[in-house]
């Protein structure tokens, strides 16, 4: 089947069962493309066959008949086409700037939050689109050098370990497929992005503001300026591929960086958090 | 599933792709980019002028592989820098080869390349002393195995690949262009007398023309890695366009293989890439190319062998046979580089320590 | 060929030749800047000088270790190198 995500169309193939149920749940609104075309990404999920076929069963994942990974454990099989659709983008999009970063946009104005992974920001992007915020993506930051626009990707959240646990309390009619446990992260499940954000993946937004979220369990909600020069550098380094772009990615790098309100956020308490972001997006521009 | 190779259309006969659908350009894309030649095609297709055709998702992959090659570029002039840096106190002339060469000297071979290690030849008694020099600038040597380090040393004809513990990059230091125990005997010294210095970069030097062009025809038709045939074979195409415009160059390349010994893999370059690329090569020079073609039983095969292999390697271009085809060129390979027994003991040994590593 | 941009005092500088990109504090962006803006060579009293309060007429120790040590940084980095006088 062929899917469209934002800028890209994914053709995927694959026989196992619990893979096409999580495309069934979290691509239902995603919309289909004529097959017959072109297609960025051609990846297919399946069993890996020898001996191990009887004992663990382990599962593929392939880029146009390349393995850029490992097999993992059959159960594993959804999040292994997650991670490998993400891998696709972050290491064939070279004409853009990618980056390890959630991207959620309020009136077509972008709020980028990067942080390292168990920052809570998989949980507060989780949280925001619940709320009115469009999800552009929660891991890939899309920057298109030639414009300075975020270009969306409106793919199924991922969530991890208490995450998933906490985003089901706070977004109870938010659709999650299976969580999947003992992967390299923990447990995982992933939540499927709202309707009105993959109506719009191909509505590029300009960036806003650039948060660096931290979640410190009982930690007070404070949101402060972050020095701009240090949010360059936190960015760059958050950076794919920024190497590839020489001159021209520091030139983006420092647009995107003046152009944005630039900010540490911490917090512990999910409710709070979602207000102060309210707080934000209302603010004059 | 279409059986054509859309990357030797679009390459030979460019405009034929003004007519193609997305799903054509879907294709190239994916062989282009499984035959390591994205970049370079898109460099070549915009020559051309045959981008104005290709679909906006076509178009971001070749754009993309473009940006990788510029960055590529300047990551190799840096390296090389560096390394010329690191080996200026020896003192020893620095011959670069390969891709290096290509961009440093400016060659159209080196458009849209993603280049991997840089490779240089340096005098075998320097050998010792360029690794020493290296090492105290910060690379190491890879391949701690012991007996990967006595194979290299004893029957290769080059270091193990040193690794620089910062930039992770890594350099190949040759002093020789075949093994000793190859067949073929290309005499180094005669390749270092005829090196061409690079302006501006005292110490630095490239083949001259022919040789260049022939080591490329010895690294495709002799080497153990086929998957990258069509790539190479491509390279090969460009270099000789080039230098074609060089007066004297076709006698000099035919006169040259035979001082070197490298009339086999010369044979072999014209003819594939006159056959496959449509390389304009001057009727007389095949002719005289010939002195180093095989018994015709061979010839017939190596032709079997070679067309498969230089195809893309993607399941829209591969039949039954061309894993085949690769095997058997690879171990052909080898046994233009090794004495048969040895090939027995090092492939061997070779599987049996991989086959370990994987569980 | 240097590239830089300035926020709130801290400056952030790309330099083409080691494709390197580095994040400077205030003091060690007025020495590249005064660097880059003479053009030729400068000792490290002249640049202590051109950068302290106007108001000082020799100046002082402190500063001028201050800035040696943003000159072996920047060297290190391969923005500036030491000649002889």
């Amino acid at each position: 089947m062929a899917l469209r995500t934002g800028a890209f169309v994914n053709v995927i193939q694959s026989a196992i069962p619990a893979v096409s149920e999580a495309i069934a749940l979290l691509y239902s609104n995603h919309p289909l493309v004529e097959s017959g075309g072109f297609a960025d990404f051609h990846v297919s999920v399946r069993a890996a066959t020898g001996v191990r076929r009887w004992l663990r069963r382990q599962v593929l994942f392939e880029f146009d008949g390349a393995r850029p990974f490992k097999p993992l454990p059959f159960p594993q099989a959804f999040p292994m086409l997650e991670w490998g659709l993400n891998w696709c983008v972050s290491n064939h999009c070279n004409n853009l700037l990618v980056f390890h970063a959630a991207v959620i946009a309020h009136e077509n104005r972008a709020l980028i939050l990067a942080a390292p992974p168990g920052y809570g920001k998989s949980t507060l992007c989780a949280a925001l689109v619940n709320c009115g915020w469009r999800l552009l993506s929660d891991e890939l930051t899309l920057i298109d050098p030639a414009s300075g626009n975020v270009l969306p990707l409106a793919r199924p959240v991922s969530l991890k370990n208490a995450s998933i646990g906490v985003i089901r309390s706070f977004a109870p009619d938010a659709p999650l497929s299976r969580i999947v446990t003992d992967t390299v992260k923990g447990s995982v499940a992933h939540m499927r992005p709202p309707v009105g954000s993959v109506q719009r993946a191909n509505e590029p937004a300009k960036p806003h503001w650039i948060v660096f979220p931290r979640f410190q369990s009982g930690a007070p909600t404070t949101l402060s300026p972050y020095a701009k020069a240090r949010a360059f550098m936190q960015l760059a380094d958050n950076a794919f591929n920024y190497n590839v772009h020489g001159k021209r990615g520091f030139e983006t790098v420092a647009d995107l960086v003046s152009s944005s309100g630039c900010y540490e956020f911490s917090y512990g308490n999910l409710n709070e958090a979602v207000s102060v972001f309210d707080t934000l997006a209302k603010s004059a521009p | 599933m279409a059986r054509r190779n859309l990357v030797l259309i679009a390459l030979t006969q460019p405009r034929a792709t003004a007519s193609w659908s997305a799903s054509d350009w879907d294709t190239l894309v994916r062989q282009a980019r499984r035959s390591n030649l994205l970049g370079h095609l898109a460099f070549r297709l915009e020559a051309a002028n045959m981008l104005a055709g290709a679909p906006p998702g076509a178009l971001a992959h070749l754009d993309a592989a473009r940006i990788l090659a510029q960055h590529q570029q300047q990551a190799v002039e840096r390296e090389v820098a560096e390394i010329r840096q690191s080996l200026a106190a020896t003192g020893v002339d620095i011959i670069l080869l390969k891709g290096a060469a290509y961009a440093i000297a400016g060659l159209r071979a080196a458009k849209g390349r993603i280049f991997s290690d840089v490779d240089i030849l340096v005098p075998k008694q320097a050998l010792l002393e360029v690794e020493s020099a290296l090492m105290q600038h910060g690379w190491i040597s890879t391949h701690h195995d012991p007996y990967d380090q006595r194979y290299y040393r004893r029957w290769m004809h080059e270091l193990p690949p040193m690794r620089h513990i910062i930039r992770q990059t890594v350099i190949d230091v040759h002093h020789a262009i075949l093994p000793e125990t190859a067949r073929l005997k290309p005499d180094s010294a005669k390749l270092r007398t005829a090196a061409v210095p690079l302006e501006g970069k005292k110490g630095l030097f490239v083949f001259s023309p022919a040789d260049i062009v022939l080591h490329s025809a010895t690294h495709l038709f002799h080497d153990g890695e086929l998957e990258h045939g069509l790539r190479d074979l491509v390279d090969l195409d460009t270099l000789l366009r080039e230098f074609a415009q060089q007066a004297g160059f076709w006698d000099m390349l035919v006169e040259r293989a035979a001082e070197l010994d490298l009339r086999r893999p010369l044979y072999y370059a014209l003819r594939y890439t006159a056959h496959i690329l449509g390389t304009p090569v001057p009727p007389q020079i095949l002719q005289a190319a010939e002195a180093g073609k095989p018994v015709p039983v061979i010839d017939r095969l190596m032709d079997a062998l070679f067309v498969r292999a230089l195809c893309p390697d993607h399941s829209s271009v591969a039949d039954r046979f061309t894993p085949i085809a690769r095997r058997i060129l690879y171990v052909r390979s080898h046994w233009l580089r090794m004495p048969p027994l040895l090939l027995v003991y090092h492939l061997t040994i070779k599987a049996f320590s991989s086959r370990s590593s994987e569980d | 060929m240097i590239c830089w941009r300035e926020w709130d005092g801290e400056i952030v500088v790309y330099y083409d030749l080691t494709g390197n990109t580095h994040l400077l504090n205030s003091l060690a962006g007025l020495v590249l800047r005064r660097l880059a803006e003479s053009g030729a060579a400068r000792s490290v009293a002249e640049l202590t000088e051109s950068i302290g309060p106007s108001v000082a007429i020799e100046p002082d120790i402190a500063q001028i270790e201050a800035v040696e040590a943003v000159l072996t940084d920047l060297e290190r980095f391969g923005l500036a190198a030491r000649g002889t006088a």
